[in-house]
This record gives structure tokens, sequence and C-alpha cells, in this order.
């Protein structure tokens, strides 16, 4: 919530206060399997498979690769039928696998070649494409652990058009806010995830906040919001040109319909992220829809839409 | 059960005073200690009697004592720190009435009245957890910035927990920070913190005194579960205009006070505003905040009037805000807010007899916290608030030197603001937590105690709370469903009764004196909360919402039992006190796992969950009440539990402010009566966190798995402050004096807050993962601060 931060910034700047670093022991706790699996329409599901790991492990090559769970169980049923996917290396991806881990999982597409020592594992079939409206249960089970979920492609809910508004001080008249209308359905728990792309980036999702639901705008017509741009997470952004776009700049937004245990994932790992080292907000609120692990299996119901900064 | 089936349950009491008086075996003295020259009231000074050293008592905040002795021809002593003492011949043969008017020292002002000698020896009141707070203390120990403040000094209180580095926040024997009642002249001030609770809002130079119960709360205390602060505005002074005040480095305040109608009428008015926004604006303007955009102020009045020799009137009144703007981004963020108390107190004193009076109040309290943002051509408000309308009489009545007898009612309309939002966008459109209403609530209670003298060495304290609350219209009842959709809703009309609770409070205590220097006390409390506040943060905020008990949530209980042991040592020089507290407390309340505070159209209250808490632990204290070197030594070993079926999967947790070990130190130092040093020095054990234990990769950026809830301790927590005051020379009238303090003296650099921090490129493996410290005064702050008095 940003009135949390603003509030943050306020006390912070107004009694000198320090950080440093600090040398703790931390109990290993206990390792839980990790799922980030997606199905959207028309594309395959893809599932990757990973391992929680003490917090002050490495991050080294070895490291990463020992994260990856190797030969699950990995079962996705739709409709009465059941499909077994099967592992498969990022050196092998073909052209439409890595278009969609590319999409789906904000990873640039040239990492996803045989030439790239990228290490990543997804488990996959070819044999189901997602379909709006169907539900997709998911089972793993590996070394005796079982994990179970379950996910909907929600109905398409497409935003109404994007339009741009020149920055507000005239001297910065290359940056661009861009806008978006949309007009909710006036059923309430309708839910949205976006990425952005700019020119040959891959998608990334909203950087402080990627999902959005309709609670306070149930069946609102026209309604226009700004959309910041999509930022690789993991480092702070330069707040001068966050959320702008630059003269030029070709736009895609991802604008994916998700359901609301999948929006709470994203919503309740965003605000843990965005409110970590606060004194105000509350740790570990991250809410997975994995019984039995840690993550999220969602499905996304895809529209794009593009507009150019001239 | 309704409300007047309380009133049979207090015919026992009632009747209590009218059954005959036992034989009359002793007199009754009584009357008012005042300033000689002010005819102020004078708490706590002593009153005793030469010949029977046993005999003696300590006045009321409203200067009045009482005691009783056999017939006799006595000396009777009154001794006042900062007056001379004062020996004046007695003859008691029948109950006398006798004002004593008590001279000042000339050598003394107030800067040298040190610790201590304003409290009423704790071998001889009756409740447990009790301590009066010299307003003395207050003002020589060192604080943050200069800036005095009665709530750090509860904090060095045994049994008592500060809220953190700076903070005045404070917790009582495992009791969240909510259930403490903080009353200014019977107003309930909600939230008493400026600045993010560095500073109270409490002026130290418009308080006469302020008492703190963290125990066994007397029966005309309610609503509260784990402690009581009241604090008294000063009267002003009846005879002359007198003005003092003082100048810090980052707030100035003024005291000015003096008769209105001579004899008959006196006023008091005090102020305080803060200046760093002003102060540092010109070393900012360059810079792209432009200042400190930031100020609290607040004032204090009160007016006394004597109608006649038996009624006196006091309006009284507190208005304090705090108000700030943010600008960041070049102006593409814009924030404006403000927050505030505001408190008018209007009380009728009437003495039926010279054992028989009440206090006829009306007061009204009111908070309001507003915060409105611009961003992106969008307008944010969002807003909270508290409004009490209350009504109450409080008698006192002594029928005999056996029986001392409380009792009155209370009622109390509540109207409780949720934190409700709205946006606006430039073209229009509102969106607003529009299901998302203010409550209203009623609040009556009646309550009846006795403090009797069973015999010479037993003083039984009986009294009894019957407490009602009453949610009202309008108010809609919603069931969700998994999905956070309302399934069910059931409305009520506007005043219709939503949900009634009643409960009946136990509060009894016993003190049985062994001998002149030292007693026995043991207590049990019973206690019911109907208002309630629940924070996830380290430190509470002015955004925290108050909420009532309502169809969603009940009201919290708690039962303590409490045994002591007092000793006084060389007449009263020393005096110590172990006590050992056990406590439970039913319904708390925790925000459920996962809750995210973020714009919402569900009562808040939905996302509460509840649970139990239990506390138990030892209390020391140990204080010199005279000399040169005055202070204390408090020491408490304590244990806080929560356990909530909704949370750490049922496994009992220590409470964010479990605290194995809390030591506190306070000592003044008078050097000559030109000098006094202070010094206090506090160590806690590391405050209760939790931590990721472990870590994973989400769209390649690290996440945390969590430990246990608070299953971690930071390291420990403690400080050493000190100060120094030098008296000026008096010219004139003009008194002054110059403070000087500093805080944090060997810098150390406390926890605040850990976190585990990673940066880098999502799926790299270059990301860093460090853990870090927040420190909020890593380093020693001196301060100095000029007062003066005329």
């Amino acid at each position: 919530m940003r009135l949390s931060y603003i509030l943050v910034l306020l006390l912070l700047w107004s009694l000198t206060s320090c950080e440093e670093n600090l040398t703790i022991d931390i109990p290993a706790g206990e390792e839980q399997l990790v799922v980030e699996g997606h199905i959207e329409q028309g594309a395959p599901p893809v599932l990757v498979l990973t391992r929680s790991r003490p917090v002050f492990a490495g991050l080294s090559p070895a490291d990463m690769e020992d994260s990856f769970v190797h030969g699950a169980q990995v079962v996705v049923s739709s409709g009465g039928e059941s499909y077994t996917l099967k592992e498969v290396p990022a050196a092998a991806f073909w052209p439409e696998l890595r278009r969609v881990v590319s999409e789906q999982y904000a990873i640039p597409e040239v990492l996803l070649t045989s030439k790239s020592n990228f290490i990543f594992y997804v488990y996959t079939t070819e044999e189901l494409q997602g379909e709006v409206g169907k539900s997709y249960q998911l089972r793993i089970s590996h070394e005796g652990r079982v994990l179970t979920s379950s996910t909907t492609i929600p109905n398409l809910n497409p935003l109404q058009e994007l339009f741009l508004q020149p920055h507000p001080d005239p001297s910065q008249d290359s940056l661009f806010t861009l806008f978006y209308r949309y007009q909710d359905p006036d059923t309430l728990g309708n839910s949205v995830r976006y990425f952005t792309k700019r020119n040959s980036e891959p998608f990334y999702p909203g950087y402080f906040a990627s999902v959005f639901n309709d609670e306070l705008i149930n069946g609102v017509q026209n309604l226009s919001f700004p959309l910041d741009r999509g930022e690789p997470r993991g480092q702070d952004v330069d707040l001068d040109t966050y959320s702008y776009f630059g003269k030029g700049d070709t736009i895609i937004v991802r604008w994916a319909a998700v359901d609301i245990e999948h929006y709470r994932f994203w919503y309740t790992l965003e605000n843990e992220r965005n409110n970590n080292g606060s004194p105000i907000g509350s740790p570990n609120t991250t809410r997975s829809n994995i019984n039995g692990g840690l993550g999220v299996w969602g499905g996304y119901g895809v529209t794009y839409h593009r507009i150019v900064v001239k | 059960m309704q409300l007047r089936h309380f009133l049979y349950l207090f015919l026992p009491l009632i009747l209590l005073p009218v059954l005959p008086a036992w034989a009359q075996d002793s007199f009754l003295l009584r009357g008012q200690v005042l300033d000689a020259n002010t005819a102020e009231a004078l708490a706590g000074a002593s009153i005793s009697l030469k010949e029977r050293p046993s005999i003696g008592t300590v006045s009321e905040p409203d200067g009045r004592y009482s005691l009783s002795a056999p017939p006799g021809s006595y000396t009777l002593v009154i001794r006042y720190i900062g007056y001379e003492n004062q020996e004046t011949p007695l003859q008691l043969f029948s109950n006398e009435t006798l004002d004593l008017r008590l001279a000042p020292a000339s050598y003394s002002t107030r800067e040298v009245e040190v610790i201590g000698t304003r409290l009423k020896p704790i071998t001889q009141t009756a409740t447990m957890g009790e301590l009066d707070i010299p307003m003395q203390s207050v003002k020589t120990l060192p604080v943050l910035f200069g800036e005095t403040d009665i709530m750090k000094t509860v904090q060095l209180m045994p049994g008592i927990q500060s809220g953190g580095e700076g903070n005045t926040g404070f917790y009582v024997r495992g009791g969240g920070s909510d259930q403490n009642l903080i009353l200014l002249d019977q107003t309930v001030v909600y939230n008493p913190g400026h600045l993010l609770n560095f500073f109270s809002v409490f002026n130290s130079d418009a308080i006469s005194n302020a008492t703190m119960i963290k125990g066994n709360m007397p029966a005309r205390y309610g609503g509260r579960l784990s402690s009581v602060l009241d604090v008294e505005l000063r009267e002003g002074s009846a005879d002359s205009l007198q003005a003092e005040g003082g100048i810090g480095l980052i707030a100035s305040r003024l005291t000015v006070q003096g008769p209105m109608i001579r004899d008959k009428a006196a006023f008091i008015f005090s102020a305080r505003r803060t200046y760093v926004d002003v102060l540092f604006e010109p070393f900012l303007k360059n810079t792209e905040q432009g200042g400190v955009p930031y100020y609290f102020y607040d004032f204090n009045g009160k007016v006394s009037y004597t109608l006649s020799s038996r009624d006196k009137l006091y309006l009284s009144g507190y208005y304090g805000k705090d108000v700030g703007t943010l600008t960041l981004s070049s102006g593409r963020f814009e924030a404006d807010f403000q927050w505030g108390n505001a408190a008018a107190t209007a009380r009728w004193n009437h003495r039926f007899s010279d054992r028989h009076s009440v206090d006829v109040s009306g007061i009204l309290s009111n908070y309001a916290f507003d915060f409105t943002w611009d961003f992106g051509d969008i307008t944010t408000s969002v807003e909270t608030g508290i409004r009490d309308y209350t009504a109450k009489a409080d008698f006192v009545y002594t029928p005999s030197a056996q029986h001392h007898l409380e009792y009155g009612m209370q009622y109390t309309h509540h109207t409780l603001r949720p934190r409700t939002g709205s946006a606006e966008t430039a073209e229009g459109d509102v969106f607003s937590t529009d299901r998302i209403l203010s409550k209203t609530a009623h609040q009556a209670a009646i309550y009846m105690s006795d403090d009797w003298n069973v015999t010479d060495r037993l003083l039984l304290s009986l009294g009894i709370r019957g407490s009602y609350f009453a949610q009202t219209g309008p108010f809609t009842f919603y069931e969700f469903d998994q999905n956070q959709r309302a399934i069910d809703s059931v409305a009520y009309a506007e005043g219709e009764r939503v949900k009634t609770f009643q409960a009946l409070e136990p509060r009894v205590s016993a003190r049985y004196t062994l001998n002149a220097a030292s007693s026995v006390k043991a207590s049990y409390t019973r206690s019911a909360q109907y208002l309630h506040l629940v924070s996830n943060a380290y430190t509470t905020l002015p955004l925290d919402v108050w909420v009532p008990s309502s169809a969603i949530v009940e009201p919290q209980r708690a039962t303590q039992y409490a045994i002591g042991y007092f000793q006084s040592f060389n007449q009263n020089m020393y005096e110590g006190s172990v006590e050992l507290y056990f406590k439970t407390m039913e319904n708390q309340l925790e925000y459920r796992e996962g809750f995210v505070a973020g714009p919402s159209n569900r009562d808040l209250e939905y996302e509460f969950v509840r649970g139990s808490g239990e506390s138990y632990g030892a209390e020391f204290f140990l204080r010199k009440n005279y000399g040169e070197l005055q202070g204390w030594l408090g020491y408490t070993l304590s244990r806080t539990d929560r356990t909530f079926p909704d949370i750490n999967q049922v496994r009992t947790f220590p409470a964010r402010f479990d605290r194995r070990h809390d030591v506190s130190l306070v000592a003044t130092y008078t050097y000559n009566p030109r000098w006094t040093f202070g010094g206090s020095f506090v160590y806690g054990t590391g405050q209760a966190t939790t931590m990721p234990e472990r870590r994973y990769l989400i769209e390649g950026t690290v996440n945390y798995q969590y430990g246990d809830r608070n299953s971690f301790r930071m390291q420990p927590f403690h400080r050493l402050d000190l100060s120094a005051t030098l008296e000026g020379k008096t010219q004139r009238r003009l008194q002054s004096s110059w403070t000087f303090a500093i805080y944090n003296v060997y810098g150390r650099r406390n926890p605040f807050l850990y976190f585990i921090d990673s940066d880098g490129t999502p799926y790299s493996t270059d990301t860093k993962i460090q853990a870090k410290k927040v420190s909020l005064i890593p380093f020693p702050l001196p301060s100095v601060t000029w007062n003066f008095k005329w």
C-alpha cells in the first residue's frame, strides 16, 4: 500500500536511521517444493519445480542446478482427461515453448537456446493446450510428497484501449505515461495481471503491482488509469524514469485475466516484496495456492494490446 | 442479562456503608494541603503524627488528605519536597478539618526537586502495581531531543515495556498497546503519539500529576485490559500571573497561568510547537524535498472556578495536530496528511459534606486522521477517526475511618470511522470503499468499590464494575465466500441494536501490614475491553484503526492474579517490592495470516483472527527516596505467549513484545543547589521477530519461506542517557535553567528491524543475499533546552 510507504519515508527521514549488514545464524528450516506453473489459452502448460534452499545458501550455477527438482511425476487434468508433463531443459526448447516461457517467466528468449548456459528446466506437454473457461487440476508427486492445486483460465477481459500522456514537466518531453481504458464486467471478482514489453525487451510484469482486482470498481465503465512500465525485479528502480516510456517506443501490453486465488498469490507476494525491510509491513504474507508446497499454479486468459509512442 | 440486573449485584455493596459503623475509637482529620503563595493544591505531601510515626498519609491529587487517630494531643508533621517542613500542634478529640499551607523552600525551585518523595510509600497503598509518576522525575531525566515526556518515564517502571527506540508506546504485563487506558483529565486519548510516537501528546509543563496502574485497576476505571495511565492537567495559580516555558532543539513551549477572578477563578494555558520545518528549511531549499514540511503542535487549557465552598467547576481542553506534506518525483507525487486529538471536559465537583462528594463530567473526545495524495492525475484520500461523547458521575464517600467508598456510573456514545478511502480520477470518476460505514456503539458502566480497614493491619479493597456495550446500526453484516464475494447479508437500521455484550468485572485486593515497614498485598482483577486496535506493524501508527466489539468481533477479557511483598527501610529512605503476576487474556486479536493492508470494501474486522494470551512474571523494584542521590532500579522477568487456531499452525508463539529480561536503572544526583545530574540505563532481551529460514525464486527473484512466528530474537536492547541541569540565578522574578542531555551516550546501535535483502538481476548468479539491521538513533544525540519561569 502506497500510504505505508510514505509513512516509512517520513519516519526514516525525519529521524536519522542507519542500516548495516548483519551476520546472523538462522535455522535451516524444512525444505519445501516450489511450483511456478501456468497455463494459458492456445499454449501448453508449463511448470517449473524447484526446492526451497537455506536463506544464505549460495547462488552459484551449481546451486541453481541443485535447486531444480528432477524426476517428479507432474499430472495436469481437465475435463476428465489427464496429461503427464515431461521435463525439458532450456537447451531443448522448441520455438513455441521458448516464446511461452519467455512471456510467462520474463526471461529474454536468447537465454532459452542451446547456445546459452542458462540453467532452467520446465515440465510441459505437447498433448494439452489451454482453453478459455476451463479449469485445470495439478498433482505432483515426488519422493513421497504430494502437491495439489487447481486453476482456471478465466474468460478474456480485454482492455478497451491504450493512450499516452506527456510528462508533466515540459523539459522531460521525451517521456510519456501509458494509460489504459477499461470496462469491468458487472460480476464481482474480475482480476487481471499485466506485463509490458518495450521494443525487443521481454514482457515484464508491473514492478510494484502487476495485478488488479475489481473489488472497488466492479462494473465500472470507461475507467482510465496509468499503467506503469514493467521492469526486471530484483533491483531498485530509478524513480526519475520509473513507469515512463520514451519517444519511439513500441509498447505491447500483455493483459491476462486471472482467477482470484491466482490474483491473491501475486498480490500478497508483491506486498511482501515491497514491504521487505519496512517497519510497517508484516513479513510472511505470500499466500500460495499449492496444497503441500509453495508457489503458484495459475491460468492466464491473455489479450495483447499495442501502441507506438510517436 | 440486562443492565438493570447488574444493579442487584451491586446491592450488597451499596448496603455496606449503611451498616452500623464500628465503635468510634478514633477520630478523623481531613483537609487540604496548599501552596501558601499560590493556593495551588499539593499532591503527594506526606502528613504524619510525630508522636505516632505509624499513623500517616499522603495528600491526594487535589491536595486533600485524611487520616484517623485515637483521641489525643499530637504534633502534625507535613513534608513536601521543595517546601519548608512544617510542624503544627493538633488536638484531636472530635473529627476535625484542617487546611495546611506550605511555604516554598527559599533556595529551591522546581528544577531541583527530585524523584521520589511525592510518592506514597508503597507499603501503604492499597492497590497493587500502582505508581504515581512525579512530574519532577519526568523533568530531570534525560530524553530524546530534550523533550521531557511522561510516557517515556512510565516505560522505566518495572512490568512496563517500551514500544521501541524513542517510542512513547508501551506494553504492560503482556498486554497489547491498545490495552492501556490513557486519560487526560478523564478524557480517553486514543492516539497518544506525535510524530509516529516519538513524542507523546502530553506537554509536561501542563501536567500536575500522573498515575500509572498496571495491575489491579480500581473499579472506576474500565474499558481496557492492561493498565491505566491517568494524567491530570494543572490548575492555574489562584493569585498571581505566571509564565513558564522552554526553548529546545526541535520544539518550544509556553505556559501562562493566573487568576481570572480573584479567589474564584484561575486559568492555565499551554502551547507547544515543533519547528524542524522552519529550522531546516534554508538548508534544504535546493534539494528535491525542499524542506521538512512536517510539524506538530498542541494546546492545553484549564479553567477552574470556585462556585461556592462546596462547588467547583473545571473546564479543560486539549487540541493537537500533526501536519505534513510530502512531495516526491518532481511533483508527480504530492501528499498532505494530518492527524490529531481533540478533547474537552467539563467537570463539576460538589461536596455534599466533608465525607461525601461527587464529580459530574461531560466529555468529548475526538481523533481524526486524514491523508490525501495526488499521483498520476488521481487524487486519493484515506480517513479514519473516532468520536466519543461521555457523561459520568463519580462519587466518593468516606462514612467512617474504616470505609472509603467510590461509586458511580458512566456512559459513552462512540462513533468509529473505520479506514475509508476514495479515489477520484481526472475525468471525475470516483471509487470508494462505499460499503464501509462508520460504526456506532453505546458503552455504559456502573461501579462501586470500598477500601475497608478491616483491622489495623488488614485493608481490603473490594470493587465491582458492571459494563455494558451495544453495537447499533446502521450496519450490514456480510457473509463471504472463499473468493471474498458477499453471499449473504443482514442489514440493521439506524439505531437498531445489532449486538450487545455485558461483563462483570470484579476487582479485589488486600493488604496485610506485617509491621511498620513491610506489607504483603494480593489482588485479583477481571476486566473487559470493547474497543480494539490491531496493528501488524512494528509500531502503532496514526492510521491504525480502532474498531468496536460487534457482530464480527467479541470483547477482549482478561484475568490477572498478583501477589507482592513491600518493604521500606531506614524510615522510607529506601523502599522495595517484589510482585508476581499471572494473567490470561481471551479474545485477543491479530490479523489473519497473509493479510495485506490494502484498499478494500470489506470491514477490517473480517480480517481478524481470534486467540488467547498468557503472561506471567516477577517484578523487582528498589527505590531510594531521599538524599542527594535518588533513583530506582527495576527488573522484570516475564514471559508472554499467544495461541491462535489460525496462526502459526496452532502452535503457541511469543508475543512480539515478549521480553524475558527488562532492566531500568534511573538516578538523579543533586550536586549542589545549582547542578543536578540525571541518568537512565535500560536493558531488554531482544525483540521477537519472524525471519525467513529458506528462499526460493519466483520469476527469477528471491522469495522467502519463513520460520515460526516470532521465533527469532534480535540483539538485546540497551542504552544509557545522561543529563545535567544548571539552575540560573534568580533575577527579579525570572528563574531559568539549562538542561543538557545526551541520548544514547555510547552510541549503541539498537536493532529496530531485521530483514533479508536481495539484490541482483533476475535469473542471474550475481544476486546477493544479505541480512540487514536497521537502527533508528545509532549515535549519541545531544540536546540542550532552556527553561524559564516568571
